[in-house]
């Protein structure tokens, strides 16, 4: 049985992690992991706290990124095959992998995302006049579609598709060798790599690492690996976290979440070094 | 400022905008937020019963969200996607197997 104390760590920490992850379509479990971890829980019980917090946080922005049809359910599923895949093979060869040369590549890879996101200005992909309200959305057949921004509405689609894919491929691996979502990954390789707007990057991010973290934790379910107390103070703290971090992203222009999106990086990048 | 023009992007607009999809998340995530806080508030085999019932919620709602996918592109015909939707879940429960299994891992 959870104490009252350790409830109420529990869900203020999924509350910050989920938020901040739902903001950057990070996931959050990389925050909240080494947070939990500071704070005395094991790390082999925080990390499928850490997998709830992102498939709470996935859910509870879903509603959110849905309503603003900036979801590319399309990429997402296109993207996750590769990364689950590799996800399978990273847990697969999980023990063969140093921990700690792994984690300062992650947090390399991290601050060179926050590097290139961050001195890139304005629009890549600007509003076109023959583009109505009506287009925005994902389109059929296709890992295209259009969103709005101000002054009209912009297309886009997904561009080198096998280097993007590559990158999803090292996500899905980091995945399944240290046990996070690798949505800090997946949303810079979608921006910069894939020429995906940061927003939808973002939200779609946020739908594929629900996915990675509903397959592990119905693993850790089944191996009873899963403490129920903690991880309803997880969720708790979780789904109102993510509707919060959804809720403030829309609020932000492109620029500003993909600005706040290489600040979210660096924070990763120094939490990655710096965990115990 | 690194500014491609985009082309239109081919094809009709998906009818695919969350109109159903949005609030049966919001009901997963309504069901969960109740369940978790009913649970923590509850002692003995109810409470536990309770949290359970969270964490069941949300592991499952992101599977059955992509299932739900792959009926709405089978409804716009668009079977290039429905096969990678079933590839998905086909890797999702190879990878559920192979660790129940005990393959790999720490």
């Amino acid at each position: 049985m959870t104490s009252l104390v350790d409830t109420l760590d529990y869900v203020g920490l999924a509350f910050a992690a989920a938020g901040v992850g739902a903001l950057g379509g990070l996931g959050g479990a990389v925050l909240l992991v080494p947070a939990l971890v500071l704070t005395g829980v094991d790390a082999t019980a925080a990390a499928p706290l850490g997998l709830i917090c992102v498939a709470a946080g996935s859910i509870a922005a879903g509603s959110q990124q849905l309503a603003e049809r900036s979801v590319n359910h399309r990429i997402g599923v296109a993207t996750e095959i590769v990364a689950s895949t590799a996800a399978v093979v990273g847990a697969l060869v999980s023990g063969l992998v140093s921990e700690r040369v792994l984690t300062w590549l992650l947090a390399m890879t991290a601050l060179a995302a926050a590097v290139a996101g961050g001195r890139r200005g304005g629009l890549r992909n600007p509003p076109r006049d023959e583009c109505r309200p009506e287009d925005v959305g994902e389109r059929i057949g296709s890992l295209s579609g259009a969103y709005p921004v101000a002054g009209g509405v912009a297309p886009y689609s997904a561009q080198r598709l096998p280097i993007g894919l590559g990158l999803m491929a090292i996500a899905g691996l980091v995945a399944g060798t240290i046990g996070a979502s690798g949505g800090f990954i997946k949303t810079p390789a979608m921006s910069e790599v894939m020429h995906v707007p940061t927003k939808i990057a973002a939200a779609t991010t946020t739908f594929t690492v629900g996915i990675t973290s509903a397959t592990a934790l119905a693993v850790f379910a089944l191996q009873g690996r899963i403490d129920a107390s903690a991880s309803a103070a997880v969720i708790l703290g979780s789904l109102v976290g993510g509707y919060v971090g959804a809720r403030f992203q829309a609020r932000l222009s492109p620029v500003a979440v993909r600005r706040a999106l290489s600040v979210l990086l660096v924070a990763v990048a120094v939490v990655l070094v710096t965990k115990p | 400022m690194s500014e491609t023009r985009q082309p239109v992007p081919p094809g009709g607009v998906s009818s695919i905008q969350g109109r159903r999809q949005g609030p049966a998340l919001q009901v997963a995530a309504g069901l969960a937020l109740v369940a978790a806080t009913v649970g923590l508030a509850l002692p003995g085999a109810v409470g536990e019963a309770l949290t359970v019932t969270s964490v069941a919620v949300v592991s499952a709602t992101p599977l059955l969200r992509v299932t739900w996918l792959i009926y709405r592109w089978s409804e716009e015909r668009d079977w290039r996607f429905v096969v990678l939707g079933v590839a998905l879940l086909g890797v999702v429960g190879l990878g559920a197997l192979l660790a129940l299994a005990g393959v790999g891992g720490d």
